[in-house]
């Protein structure tokens, strides 16, 4: 047998090496053959801890997920994490990644015990005894350990996840890509499983993408914004919420009044409260007496940022 | 209720892709049946000239294709209700007022309906294929036997396997069992078709078989292409019975079914599993501290990790209800095949492991399928289950998962190499009690040549697989390219074992020489293609889907990405290796040996033909002698040849141009022949082997020259398509017979033999049509028969341990230096059929007064040499009793191998010689054999062959056969009931007239009278002994003897003209009285068949103590023709009346006279009588054989 990766490898090799590592994407670029734009010139640094990447569906965020996960081919630009250049040492990356896809299934018969240390196996976990510690490790974090034993087949969204979450974290991976983990959860699953999401170490970098505002406010202290492929701002969330102080004007109207705002204002969101019309706009100034000033939240920079930028 | 559901179901199932699919299948496989002019190649039932459409055909179709179909039934039937409990919607129906009658009922008349309209599929496969075909395989078109066909002998089918399988379905709610119960079913009808044949009673058979297909062949068996195509198919009183049975069977069934069903939602089983779901984990996640792992990577982990990734894969396949029931039958064909006819000629054979694995091809047939199916389900599962891009992020090696499912398509393949090997083992120890298992042929055969070919499909399969961009298409690929190989390389016979992917060149393996000289062939193809399946591998890895971007110019972009040096080094080892293995053949295919496919032979033959035909009429001299000197080098295939032949110009004008043919590619040196006195060469065509030599003074009648020719041949290397096979490291086996092409020897004269004998091909190339037999009143062929009448003398040697062997009285042998001399000689002119044999045998030896018999054999095969030997004894003292002196001091059987011996398991006579192939008489399985002595019997026949055939040399015309083989045949029975008995004889004539009454239909230029056969062994053999038999006991078997005597005092060992049917006609008219001369036309001349019928028997004590039995008896004599349309003629024939007693003892035994069709009789019998008869032992042709007798009664005083 012939070894085939591109990476130097012996036989065997022990990877104990542990620092901290940075991804860095640089001037990303990516165009499907139907002509969309998925990247266009992306570039972040993304440091240790969680870091949201937020963005509407469409705009870009799997493609940049699946590329950062080796997944995909980029047209040009570069992305490393630490000395590690994603693009090219693609094998190298995968030894330090772990990656929960948008979407996957399993074979619904086989258990969470047998799959994860199937996984495990495939990830480089080789001793038997050691996985067998690691497996049930990692079980009892995602708290799965109690229905080690079940099919996969009957398992509901959130715990679909958790196990998701759970093969991610095999390997001591360096770098955690999720991406929209959340979608699709009924609000209790998603609020278990953002806390399963904090306990993941500081000491790695984890990507995670939504376009579920809540997500990146609860979870993380880093962010970014995409749509249409661009990067519309990277920066720390009460950073941003900051920046809006004063901006963000709220007003109940009727509905029949609804377009002619949206006609004069930058309108921020539209939300019905209990029969009612509540808008919220982006102004420097006070628009018009029925509107008062409101904190802004994150949702308000999101949607500043997707609608006016 | 009832009706809406029995609708939805109805419907649902029609739009049911499966519905399509199914009706295809068997639109497909009806069309291919009916329009295929090709009668040996129809699957179903169809014989000879009988119309594809006969009435008894369409019935045989659909009783055939309900069992072929049980799957469909299965699936559309049977999974009706208990697809309800897969889905587990069954609570949904369970808790509405549907009640459980219409419920059950509607499904299963729904699931029932669509079963029976997929076969409509089949009605207009048919009727396509009637319309496309040449109007003369088929008759008037009519819908009545369709009908007749759909709705009594399909539809009650399918009730009864509907109902047992919905029945069990519904029941156990277990898919797993009802697909068991399918394989049970197939059993039970192969059991029941297969095993009962041997025990008493048709009428059993024809009722308990619940498809009707042996109730169909049982009442047909005798019938005639004439009663084929005209009459309705069979409906009799067995017909009703059946039906009616198995209609009773299937509502009892039903009936049992509806009782036993609980309308519940789950059996007890299961509702322990239901409390268990109630379990939700809620509580905080515990903050446990993860170990960090020591994480291994590289190739030997990635290797361990492709080997654990495919044996998950692997082992739902395994143990997948599906897959196992397909490896089940699989194996189950070739243990079937096997035990049923454990050999050649399904005569009991020695149960060899090499039989069984010649069986094991029909588990190919399965292996495209299955390699396709679950290729396709281990290409695509993790994209059908969406876990492809966890797998993609892990950090394996490129080629880890395409090596994953490589492994896991191997493994399934591996389990069904060892489910065969189980299968033969059981068979051979099981059922035969052999135990000698040659576990290495098995490891040989399955592995080395079987599973190299599953090697082959499973690279193709996923390599198709990973390239297409979604699984139907990749099935529909896979499929394409199967049927293209087929199509390609089978039927058209286009491209070489160089071009034809995973090509296994044609062997053949001999018990006594194993693989022989097979084994570089097969090696070097073999590894030709291995080098290319790997390359294709590296293809596929290197292509494979791994990422999210499938289109194959983005996967074309990342191979190169995974071209690592070593992956180019690998590719480059391949190539080469490819390369230079693939020239290696071509030497050896093409240069050393010359390539020819059909193609070229044929256009070489049209040319022979085209520029030499008109030599034909010239005349040509004689061989009258034949000198040889021949020495084997069989531990290098090779032979030197060094002799001549004297020829005598016996025409009446002179002879100035000799021709001769000399075709053999294996001669090596340069080829010397030269004529005694000085010629100039006239013509040379080395492509045909085609020479001639103009004498400067020509040959005048009566005058002589000899033809000396040397040189030497010697098998080179390997070839595909000429494997040079008659010489072998043991066993070569040369000869001159001049049917063969090529030919070892020279061969003087234009060979029509060598003439294109297709006619279809003939046609395509615009040549005449032509007959191989000539008419009877063609005077040109009067003078022509096999061979000439030679002097021969030849010297063999051989390598010290063989023992070499020819025709004529050996003379002397000797040893010199390392090599064994032979010396031959006859005093007494022979036939020139030669064969030249080099072997290493143990020899039995014996004496019949002065003529020396020896049997050589091969050491392990010397079950029967005994019987062999009293056999030739019985033969040969009958014969030089009854017919002529024995003219030579010798006889020999010898044992050939398979290798280059035509016809498998037969025996050839020549000479002094005849040759009996391995897989025959010598290694019959005659232990505790009780019937007929096989061995003794052919034996008989093929010594009889020294004077039919030899001594009496029968012009090439029609009937040429009955002049051979007949006669021989007729040697045959006599010494069987000199040996064992007149009840044994009446045993094999009755096998004899059941084997020629049965093939009749089958004969594709129609019957003849015995007086002008063709290549007709049903007739030439088979009816040739019943009617021999008839016309000794009539005539005797003294005016029978002197009538052949007279033939061959005035034909033996005599020059042309030679004897023909007529003269053996004549010879016995000579000997037969006024009265029975009307027998010698209805033998021979006619095709006559009787319909004896005793209708009642009685019998009274008289005064003086003596029986008076009354007989009343139909008599019919029915005239045939070709077809079997029969005329019935006006009886006035002499025909045996026999009165048994008690104790089987004939009372009373007599030819009379009958002249009417009702005959009553008395006859006086001195003891109390049981039984009395008409032909009672059958010696005329009669199709209904069981009514010839009746059991006495005693009168009834009034």
């Amino acid at each position: 047998m012939i070894k085939l990766a591109k990476v130097p490898l012996a036989g065997l090799t022990l990877i104990t090496k542990d620092e901290i590592m940075n991804l860095e994407i640089t001037d990303l670029c990516k165009t499907y053959s139907n002509g969309v734009k998925a990247l266009d010139h992306v570039s972040l640094t993304i440091p240790n801890g969680m870091f949201g990447l937020l963005g509407p569906n469409g705009a870009g965020k799997s493609t940049l997920m699946r590329t950062l996960a080796t997944l995909q081919e980029a047209d040009s630009g570069s992305a490393r994490l630490g000395d590690i250049d994603i693009l090219t040492q693609k094998l190298r990356l995968k030894q330090t990644l772990g990656y929960l896809p948008q979407e996957f299934g399993f074979y619904a018969k086989d258990t969470p015990l047998n799959l994860l240390s199937h996984f495990a196996m495939l990830k480089g976990i080789g001793d038997k005894k050691e996985r067998k510690t690691i497996v049930e490790g990692i079980l009892k974090r995602v708290n799965l350990w109690e229905l080690k034993k079940r099919k996969l087949g009957s398992f509901s969204g959130g715990m679909k996840q958790r196990f998701g979450i759970a093969q991610a974290l095999l390997g001591n991976p360096k770098l955690i890509i999720v991406d929209e983990p959340t979608a699709g959860l009924d609000p209790e699953e998603r609020n278990r499983f953002h806390s399963l999401l904090s306990e993941i170490g500081d000491d790695v970098v984890v990507v995670l993408s939504t376009h579920i505002v809540e997500d990146v406010s609860d979870l993380c202290n880093k962010m970014a914004i995409i749509n249409e492929g661009k990067i519309l701002t990277s920066e720390e969330p009460t950073l941003a919420i900051t920046g809006l102080n004063g901006k963000v004007w709220q007003s109940e109207i009727s509905k029949e009044n609804l377009p002619e705002c949206k006609e004069k204002y930058k309108v921020l969101s539209v939300k019905l409260h209990a029969g009612q019309t509540n808008i919220r706009v982006l102004s420097e100034a006070k628009p018009q007496e029925v509107f008062s000033s409101v904190p802004p939240n994150l949702e308000d920079v999101y949607f500043s940022h997707l609608y006016f930028n | 209720m009832f009706l809406s559901i029995f609708k939805t179901e109805l419907f649902k199932s029609i739009r049911s892709p499966a519905f399509l699919i199914f009706a295809g299948i068997l639109f497909f496989f009806s069309f291919q049946d009916a329009s295929n002019d090709i009668p040996t190649r129809n699957i179903l039932t169809r014989f000879g000239q009988a119309w594809h459409n006969a009435p008894l055909f369409i019935s045989q179709t659909f009783a055939l294709l309900s069992v072929i179909g049980v799957l469909f039934t299965v699936v559309l039937v049977a999974r009706s209700v208990a697809k309800d409990f897969d889905a587990k919607i069954h609570h949904f129906f369970f808790t509405t007022p549907i009640n459980k009658f219409s419920y059950l009922f509607g499904r299963f008349l729904g699931g029932l309906t669509s079963n029976v309209l997929i076969y409509v599929g089949v009605i207009f496969g048919l009727l396509v294929g009637w319309a496309m075909i040449d109007p003369k395989f088929t008759g008037p078109i009519s819908l009545g036997p369709i009908l007749f066909g759909f709705a009594f002998v399909l539809v009650p089918n399918l009730i009864l396997m509907g109902s047992i399988f919905f029945s069990l379905a519904t029941l156990t709610r277990k898919m797993f069992l009802t697909y068991m119960a399918a394989i049970g079913f197939l059993l039970l009808y192969t059991m029941i078709s297969g095993a009962i044949p041997d025990s008493a009673d048709p009428n059993l058979r024809s009722i308990l078989d619940p498809t009707l297909i042996s109730y169909f062949s049982l009442e047909t068996t005798n019938w005639t292409v004439a009663e084929i195509n005209n009459n309705p198919a069979p409906v009799n009183e067995l017909f009703i019975f059946n039906r009616v049975l198995w209609l009773l069977v299937s509502i009892v069934i039903l009936t049992f079914a509806y009782y036993r069903f609980r309308f519940v939602a789950e059996l007890q089983s299961r509702s322990k599993r239901q409390q268990e779901g109630s379990l939700e984990s809620e509580g905080i996640t515990i903050q446990t501290p993860i170990p960090r792992a020591n994480l291994r990577f590289g190739w030997r982990f990635d290797l361990v990790n492709s080997l654990k990734l495919s044996w998950k894969d692997s082992k739902r396949i395994l143990f997948h209800p599906a897959f196992l029931i397909l490896t089940f039958m699989a194996v189950r064909q070739a243990y079937h095949n096997f035990t049923v006819n454990a050999g050649p000629n399904g005569s009991d054979v020695y149960p060899f492991t090499s039989f069984y694995l010649r069986q094991v091809d029909s588990i190919f047939g399965y292996m495209i399928p299955i390699t396709i199916v679950f290729g396709g389900i281990l290409v695509w599962r993790e994209r059908d289950l969406r876990t492809n891009e966890l797998y993609d992020s892990f950090p394996n090696a490129p080629w880890m998962n395409y090596a994953s499912k490589m492994f896991s398509l191997l493994s399934i393949q591996f389990f069904y190499v060892i489910s065969a090997l189980v299968g033969g083992v059981l068979a051979q120890t099981l059922i035969f009690g052999y135990f000698n298992l040659e576990f290495d042929l098995y490891f040989k055969r399955l592995v080395a040549v079987d599973f190299i070919n599953y090697v082959h499909m499973a690279i193709v399969v996923i390599f198709i697989h990973n390239l297409v961009s979604n699984k139907y298409m990749g099935y529909f690929l896979c499929a394409l390219y199967y049927v293209a190989d087929l199509v390609i390389f089978n039927a058209m016979g286009l491209g070489s074992g160089l071009t034809h992917y995973g090509f296994l060149p044609v062997y053949q393996y001999s018990n006594i020489t194993g693989f022989g000289h097979f084994v570089p062939l097969l090696f070097w193809h073999r590894i030709y293609w291995l080098f290319f399946g790997l390359l294709l591998a590296c293809l596929s890895f290197l292509l494979w889907r791994r990422s999210s971007e499938t289109r194959l110019k983005l996967r074309v972009g990342a191979a190169l990405h995974y071209l690592t040096p070593k992956t180019r080094i690998l590719l480059v080892v391949l190539l080469s290796g490819f390369i230079s293995t693939g020239s290696f053949i071509y030497y050896n295919t093409y240069t050393l040996n010359d390539y020819s496919d059909a193609g070229i032979f044929n256009d070489r033959r049209e040319k022979y033909e085209r520029e030499y035909k008109h030599l034909e009429l010239e005349g040509t001299p004689e061989v009258v002698a034949i000198d040889l000197d021949l020495d084997f080098y069989p531990e290098d295939r090779s032979a030197s040849v060094d002799g001549s032949y004297t020829l005598v110009n016996k025409n009446r004008s002179a002879i100035r141009e000799i021709y001769y043919n000399l075709t053999n590619r294996r001669i090596t040196s340069p080829i010397d022949v030269k004529l005694s006195r000085p010629s100039r060469r006239v013509a040379s065509e080395p492509e045909l082997g085609f020479y001639g030599l103009e004498l400067e003074t020509p040959l005048k009648p009566g005058d002589s020259v000899s033809l000396n020719f040397s040189y030497n041949v010697q098998a080179k290397g390997f070839s595909e398509n000429n494997p040079k096979n008659e010489l072998a490291f043991n066993g070569s086996y040369l000869h001159n017979s001049v049917f063969q092409m090529p030919n070892l020897f020279p061969a003087i004269g234009y060979n029509s033999n060598y003439e294109i004998s297709d006619n279809t091909e003939r046609r395509r190339r615009g040549l005449e049509e032509k007959s191989i037999f000539s008419p009877l009143d063609d005077s040109l062929a009067r003078r022509r028969t096999i061979g000439d009448m030679v002097k021969y003398n030849a010297t063999l040697s051989t390598s010290e341990n063989q023992h070499a062997i020819t025709n004529g009285n050996l003379v002397s042998s000797w040893s010199e230096g390392n090599r064994k001399y032979f010396s031959y000689s006859t005093d007494t002119v022979m036939n020139s059929a030669l064969v030249m044999i080099s072997g290493e045998f143990e020899v039995l030896r014996d004496k019949y007064q002065d003529v020396d018999l020896e049997i050589f054999y091969h050491p392990d095969h010397a079950f029967n040499i005994e019987r062999m030997m009293a056999g030739m004894k019985a033969s040969l003292q009958y014969c030089s009793r009854n017919f002529s002196p024995y003219p030579y001091k010798n006889v020999r059987i010898v044992e050939a191998t398979v290798v280059g011996y035509p016809g498998n398991g037969t025996a050839t006579s020549q000479p002094t010689i005849f040759t009996w192939q391995e897989n025959g008489g010598f290694i019959s399985n005659l232990e505790g054999e009780e019937s007929l002595d096989v061995v003794f019997n052919t034996t008989t026949h093929e010594m009889a062959h020294q004077w039919f055939g030899h001594i009496l040399r029968p012009a090439q015309t029609q009937g040429v056969a009955v002049l051979v083989e007949t006669l021989a045949q007729y040697v045959r029975l006599m010494c069987l009931r000199e040996a064992y008995g007149r009840e044994t004889t009446y045993e094999f004539l009755n096998s004899e007239m059941d084997n020629y009454l049965f093939n009749r239909k089958r004969d594709l230029i129609g019957e003849k009278p015995m007086l002008e056969t063709e290549n007709q062994a049903y007739l030439n053999y088979r009816k040739g002994s019943v009617v021999m038999y008839a016309l000794q006991e009539y005539i005797s078997e003294d005016s029978v003897n002197s009538a052949l005597r007279s033939l061959i005092r005035e034909f033996g060992l005599k020059p042309a003209p030679y004897p023909t049917t007529p003269d053996l006609v004549k010879a016995f008219r000579k000997v037969t009285p006024d009265t029975l001369q009307y027998l010698i036309s209805d033998l021979f001349e006619d095709i006559i068949l009787y319909e004896n019928k005793m209708e009642a028997g009685t019998y009274v004590k008289d005064e003086n103590g003596k029986f008076i039995v009354s007989l009343t008896f139909n008599s019919t004599k029915l005239r045939s023709d070709g077809i079997g349309n029969e005329v019935e003629v006006p009886i006035n024939d002499y025909l045996p009346i026999e009165v048994e007693g008690v104790n089987g003892e004939v009372l009373y035994s007599g030819m009379h006279q009958i002249t009417s069709e009702r005959t009553e009789l008395e006859i006086l019998v001195n003891d109390l009588p049981a039984k009395a008869g008409i032909d009672p032992n059958l010696i005329h042709i009669d199709r209904t054989r069981s009514n010839n007798q009746v059991k006495l009664t005693l009168q009834s005083m009034d």
